[in-house]
C-alpha cells in the first residue's frame, strides 16, 4: 500500500503545476483593467493548486526513498518543492491583506513562476534521468563508435563488453545513479554485484542475474534494459553470455577467441555497427586488395561459382558445380587469385590426383570439400603446405583412415571420411549397418 | 449569367479558368511522367555490372548479409498435422484422465474445426520413454529416432493462429494465411541465389498421393520473381515434367537448335541492351543442362544398399522415403531449399487410416526411419553443418477425441489444435539434444517457452545470415518480409 501511495507522486504532480500556473496567469491579468472581474475565479483556483500541492509533497516523501535514485537529487527537489509552495502560500496571504504595486506583483509572479518550474524539471530528472532534456541529447543518441583501430587486437572486456555497459545501461547503472544498486562502470563494481548479491557468476548463466535480466522478455518488469530504453542487439547479447560462460575475465583478445561461429559472428556485427573503421578486414585474417573485374568474369566464365564471404573483404568461396572444362585447368586459372579463396568446394567434380597439384597454391584454404573425387592419399600430399586448413571432407573417395595418418596430430582439423571403411560401399546386410550407426560421432 | 450567391458566383468563375488547355497540358507532362518512368527503369537505366550478371543468371549465389552457418534447408512437413501427444508430448497426466468430459475452461470461447459440444479428453495412444544423454521422451512409434535425438532441438510449445489446414500450411510457409505471398524457399532463392545453376535452386517433393490443402501456393513465389518459386519434382516417371526431349529429337539437335535461337536473341541483346533478353539467353542454357543434371540427381537407384536399407527406401516409387533420400542427394549437389510434402496425418479418427492407433502408427514408422537416417547420413557426410532440417506440421492435435458433430466418432481420433504443438530442427548451428518449451499437464496450451510459426521463420532465416527484419522486398509501394511485422529469433535452441 505504502508503495502504491508512492508510486501515485508522478501522476499527482502535474496538477500543482498546472494549476498554480493558471493561478499565476490570473493573478497576473488580475492587475489589468479589464479583467478586474476575474477576481470571483482566483480563491477556487488557489485552493485546488494548494491541496494537489500539499498530496504531491505527501506521496513525493514516501516515494523518495523506495525507489533507490541519488539522495543528493531527491532532496534539492524535495526542499525546492516544499520551498516554492510555501512561498505560493505567504504571496496569497500578502495579496489578500495588503495592496502592492504592479511592478512588485508581477516580479513575484516571475520567481513563483521559475520556482515552479525548477522544482518541475528536478523532478523530471529523477525520473527521466539527467540528459533527457537536453539540446545535445539529439547527437548523444548518435553512439560514440568504437575507439578500436583493428578489431583483432581489441580486448574483449575493455573494448566489447565494457562498451555494450557504457552505452546502454551506464545512464541508470554509473557513477551518477545506482538503480537496484549496481554500477557497470568497472569492472569491479560488475563483479561486486547489487542490491541482490553478485549478478555475474563465472561461467555460470543460469546463475547470473545480469544475463538472466538481459534473457527475460521486454513485457517482464525484471527485463534489462527496461522497455523504452535501447535495448540490447542480438548479437551483443551473445556477447556477454559469451563472456560470462567463459569465465568473464580480462585479459583475452579477439583473436584469441577459438573457432566459435557464433561469437565471430557476433562480434562482426557488432564492430559494422559501432564502428567507424572502414577496414572490415574479417576477423583472423588479413585485408586484401579487390579484385579485377576482368578476372573475375574469366574464373566466372568457366563456371565457377565464386561467392563473396562477407561485404567487402575480398574473401571468397569457390564452388565448382558448374565447371564444364577440365578440373585440373580451372584450378589453374582459379589459382591466380588463390590468396581469396578460403573456401573451395570440389564435390563430384572428377579431380584425380594430377589435377590435385593445382590445390598446393591455394594456401589460404581453410574449407576443402573433396568428396566423391578421384583423389587417393598421393593427391593428398599437396595439402601439406596448408597451414590454415580446418576442414577437409573425403566422403566416397578411395581413402582409408591408415592414409589420414599425416593428420593424426592436426586437432584443429576437422575430417569427414569415409568411416565405413573401403567396402562402405558395398555394405548389405543389417548387421553391419547398426555397427555403422554406433560408428556414427 | 445570374448567380445566387457569391460562393457560386466565385466556383464559376474558377472553373472557367480551367480550360481544355489545362486537361492537354496535364496529360501530356502526366502521361509523359509515367512512360518515362517505365522507360528508364525497362532500360535498366540504373544499371551496373551486378545487375547484367543478375539478369543473366537470376540464380547466381549470393553471400548472405551475416554470417550464416546454413547453407541449405532441407523442411520436412507433415501436411495434415501429426499428433504431438503421440509423438512427442509425454503427458501420463493426461493417461489418467482418459475418458473424462473436457473441462469447460478449455473449450469456452474456442473454435474447432470438427469438435462440436463437450468433448472427452484421451490419454495419450502409445507409450513414451527418455532417450539419448538429453533424456528427450520419445513414444513407442519413435524407434530409429531415438538414436538421433540428441542432434535436435525439440520445440514443445508452437502455436499457429490457424486451425485449418491450407490457411495454417501457408502461414507456416509465407508467413500469413492468405494468398500471394512468396514461400519461404523463394524467399531465400532470392536472396542467396544457388551454388549449382545447373539445378533448381529451389525443389518441392510431396508424397502421400496428395499436394499438400494450401496447392502450390506454398512453394509459390508471390511477388518475387518466378524464378524463384519452387519446382515440383516427381519420384517417379519423369522428375519434371516437359523437360524430355520429344521422342526423334535428339540432343545434338536440341542443342543446335537452342545455339541459334540464342544468336538470334543476342543480336537483338546488342540492339535494345534489355536485360530481359539475357535473362532468356540464360534460362534456355539451363534448361537445357538441366534436362540432364535434374534426371541425374533424381534417380536414386545406383546409390548402395546400405543406404536404401538405412532409408527404408524402394527406387521406382513414390514414397516419402525416396523423397528424403533425394532431399539429401538435392543438397549434396547445392540445392538451396528442399521443400518435402508428406500428406497423411490428418488423424481425426474417421476411418481406419485417420486412426491414432492404426493408420498413424503406419504413417509414424515410415516416417520415423527415413528422417532418422536423414540425420545420419547428413552427418556422416558432413553434411549436416551447414544444412539446417526442419521438421513439423501446421499446427498440432487436440488432447480430446473428436467427436464430429457431437458423436463420438468411430475411431480413436484427435482435431486440430493451434495452441501448441511440437517441431524440431537440426544442423547448422541448432542446440543438439535440448528441449525448449512446455505445455500443460494435458497438452493443451503452451506454460512456458511458446514460439510462433514466425519465430520459426526468423530462426530459419537467421540461420541461412539473414536478419529477418531487414530481408525485405519492396511490393506495391512497401517493403514486405516473410515474417511480416512479427517474429523473434529463438535464440535459446541456438548453439
Ligand atoms: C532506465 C534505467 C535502467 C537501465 C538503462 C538499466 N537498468 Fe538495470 N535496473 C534498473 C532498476 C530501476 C533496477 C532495480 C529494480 C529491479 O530490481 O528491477 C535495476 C536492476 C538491475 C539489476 C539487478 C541488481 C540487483 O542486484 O538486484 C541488474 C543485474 C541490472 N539492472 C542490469 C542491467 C543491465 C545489464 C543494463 C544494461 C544492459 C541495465 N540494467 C540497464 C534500471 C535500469
Amino acid at each position: 500500500m505504502k508503495i502504491f501511495i508512492g508510486h501515485l507522486h508522478p501522476l499527482l504532480v502535474h496538477l500543482p503545476i498546472g494549476i498554480w500556473i493558471i493561478y499565476l496567469l490570473i493573478e497576473f491579468l488580475k492587475t489589468r483593467n479589464q479583467y478586474k472581474q476575474i477576481d470571483f475565479i482566483i480563491k477556487i483556483v488557489f485552493y485546488t493548486g494548494a491541496i494537489s500541492a500539499v498530496a504531491s509533497i505527501i506521496t513525493g516523501l514516501i516515494n523518495a526513498n523506495q525507489q533507490g535514485y541519488p539522495t543528493n537529487d531527491v532532496f534539492n527537489h524535495q526542499w525546492m518543492a516544499i520551498g516554492t509552495s510555501v512561498l505560493f502560500l505567504i504571496f496569497f496571504y500578502i495579496r489578500n491583506h495588503f495592496t502592492l504595486r504592479t511592478v512588485l506583483v508581477n516580479s513575484f509572479l516571475i520567481l513563483l513562476f521559475m520556482l515552479i518550474s525548477i522544482t518541475g524539471h528536478l523532478g523530471g530528472i529523477l525520473t527521466h534521468g539527467e540528459d533527457y532534456f537536453s539540446i545535445q541529447n539529439d547527437e548523444k543518441k548518435v553512439i560514440k563508435p568504437l575507439a578500436i583501430q583493428h578489431i583483432n587486437e581489441a580486448l574483449i572486456y575493455k573494448d566489447l563488453v565494457q562498451y555494450i555497459f557504457d552505452k546502454n545501461c551506464l545512464s541508470c547503472h554509473g557513477q551518477n545513479k545506482q538503480k537496484g544498486n549496481l554500477r557497470l562502470d568497472t569492472y569491479d563494481h560488475i563483479m561486486s554485484g547489487g542490491k541482490s548479491g553478485k549478478v555475474i557468476q563465472l561461467s555460470n548463466l543460469e546463475k547470473s542475474e545480469l544475463i538472466k535480466r538481459i534473457l527475460l522478455d521486454q513485457s517482464d518488469e525484471k527485463h534489462m534494459p527496461p522497455k523504452d530504453n535501447m535495448q540490447l542487439e542480438t548479437f551483443e547479447i551473445q556477447m556477454l553470455k559469451w563472456w560470462v560462460s567463459n569465465g568473464a575475465e580480462t585479459s583475452s583478445k579477439v583473436k584469441d577467441i577459438s573457432a566459435d561461429t557464433l561469437m565471430i559472428r557476433s562480434i562482426k556485427q557488432f564492430h559494422d555497427a559501432f564502428s567507424q573503421i572502414n577496414d572490415v578486414a574479417s576477423i583472423k585474417r588479413p585485408m586484401l586488395d579487390e579484385i579485377e573485374a576482368n578476372t573475375l568474369k574469366k574464373i566466372q566464365s568457366l563456371g565457377w561459382s565464386l561467392i563473396p564471404l562477407s561485404k567487402d573483404d575480398h574473401y571468397y568461396r569457390a564452388v565448382a558445380f558448374n565447371v564444364e572444362d577440365s578440373i585440373g585447368n580451372a584450378l589453374k586459372t582459379l589459382s591466380e587469385i588463390s590468396k581469396n579463396i578460403i573456401e573451395l568446394k570440389l564435390s563430384f567434380s572428377n579431380l584425380n590426383d594430377k589435377d590435385a597439384i593445382q590445390l598446393s597454391a591455394f594456401r589460404s584454404l581453410e574449407k576443402l570439400w573433396l568428396d566423391h573425387t578421384l583423389i587417393t592419399s598421393k593427391g593428398l600430399e599437396n595439402l601439406k603446405q596448408i597451414n590454415n586448413l580446418n576442414y577437409l571432407n573425403l566422403f566416397a573417395c578411395s581413402i582409408n583412415e591408415r592414409d589420414l595418418s599425416n593428420y593424426s596430430d592436426r586437432r584443429d582439423l576437422k575430417l569427414v571420411y569415409p568411416n565405413m571403411k573401403d567396402t562402405a560401399w558395398k555394405i548389405a546386410d543389417t548387421t553391419e549397418l547398426t555397427a555403422i550407426k554406433k560408428q556414427l560421432p | 449569367m445570374k448567380s445566387n450567391n457569391i460562393h457560386q458566383e466565385a466556383y464559376r468563375h474558377n472553373l472557367s479558368y480551367n480550360t481544355r488547355r489545362h486537361f492537354l497540358r496535364e496529360c501530356r507532362t502526366g502521361m509523359g511522367m509515367l512512360a518515362l518512368g517505365s522507360l528508364l527503369d525497362g532500360c535498366n537505366f540504373f544499371s551496373n555490372a551486378e545487375n547484367e550478371l543478375l539478369a543473366k543468371n537470376p540464380l547466381a549465389a549470393k553471400p548472405s548479409p551475416l554470417l550464416g552457418k546454413a547453407k541449405s534447408v532441407i523442411f520436412l512437413h507433415m501436411a495434415g498435422a501429426p499428433s504431438q501427444l503421440e509423438m512427442f508430448d509425454y503427458k501420463p497426466e493426461l493417461q489418467k484422465m482418459d475418458g473424462m468430459d473436457c473441462p469447460d475452461s478449455f473449450i469456452q470461447g474456442k473454435k474447432f474445426a470438427f469438435i462440436r459440444g463437450v468433448p472427452k479428453l484421451l490419454g495419450p495412444q502409445a507409450s513414451f520413454k527418455q532417450y539419448g544423454e538429453s533424456g528427450i521422451w520419445l513414444s513407442n512409434h519413435m524407434q530409429h529416432f531415438q538414436s538421433v535425438v540428441d542432434e535436435v532441438s525439440l520445440l514443445k510449445a508452437v502455436s499457429t493462429d490457424q486451425f485449418n489446414h491450407a490457411p495454417a500450411q501457408l502461414l507456416m510457409h509465407c508467413g500469413t494465411p492468405r494468398l500471394g505471398r512468396p514461400s519461404m524457399g523463394s524467399w531465400v532463392t532470392y536472396g542467396l541465389g544457388s551454388e549449382n545453376s545447373n539445378l533448381p535452386g529451389f525443389v518441392v517433393l510431396t508424397s502421400g498421393g496428395r499436394n499438400p490443402d494450401a496447392g502450390k501456393s506454398v512453394w509459390g513465389s508471390g511477388f518475387l520473381p518466378s524464378v524463384y518459386q519452387g519446382v515440383q519434382c516427381r519420384s517417379e516417371g519423369d522428375p519434371v515434367l516437359f523437360l524430355k526431349d520429344p521422342n526423334g529429337y535428339d540432343r545434338d539437335l536440341r542443342k543446335s537448335s537452342i545455339e541459334t535461337i540464342n544468336k538470334v536473341n543476342e543480336l537483338s541483346y546488342e540492339e535494345y541492351k534489355d536485360p530481359e533478353i539475357l535473362s532468356r539467353i540464360s534460362q534456355y542454357e539451363m534448361a537445357f543442362k538441366m534436362q540432364i543434371a535434374v534426371p541425374d540427381v533424381m534417380n536414386i537407384s545406383d546409390e548402395p544398399a546400405y543406404i536404401h536399407e538405412l532409408y527404408g527406401t524402394k527406387p521406382g516409387k513414390e514414397s516419402f522415403a525416396n523423397n528424403v533420400l533425394l532431399a539429401r542427394k538435392l543438397v549434396e549437389k547445392g540445392v538451396r531449399f528442399v521443400q518435402l510434402f508428406d500428406w497423411g496425418w490428418d488423424s481425426h479418427g474417421t476411418d481406419p487410416g485417420t486412426a491414432l492407433d492404426q493408420g498413424f502408427v503406419e504413417k509414424c514408422r515410415e516416417n520415423d526411419q527415413a528422417v532418422s537416417a536423414l540425420l545420419i547420413d547428413l552427418k556422416q557426410r558432413g553434411l549436416l553443418d551447414e544444412t539446417l532440417v526442419v521438421w513439423g506440421g501446421e499446427f498440432g492435435r487436440t488432447p480430446m477425441q473428436e467427436n464430429r458433430d457431437g458423436k463420438q466418432n468411430s475411431f480413436k481420433g484427435r482435431d486440430h489444435h493451434s495452441d501448441a504443438f511440437c517441431m524440431w530442427m537440426a544442423g547448422a548451428g541448432i542446440k543438439k539434444g535440448f528441449t525448449y518449451g512446455e505445455t500443460d499437464p494435458i497438452g493443451y496450451n503452451p506454460i512456458e517457452g511458446k514460439v510462433t510459426v514466425h519465430d520459426i521463420q526468423a530462426t530459419i532465416l537467421q540461420q541461412l545470415g539473414f536478419d529477418h527484419t531487414a530481408f525485405t522486398y519492396p511490393f506495391q509501394g512497401r517493403n514486405f518480409r516473410l515474417t511480416d511485422v512479427f517474429g523473434k529469433v529463438i535464440d535459446p535452441i541456438i548453439s
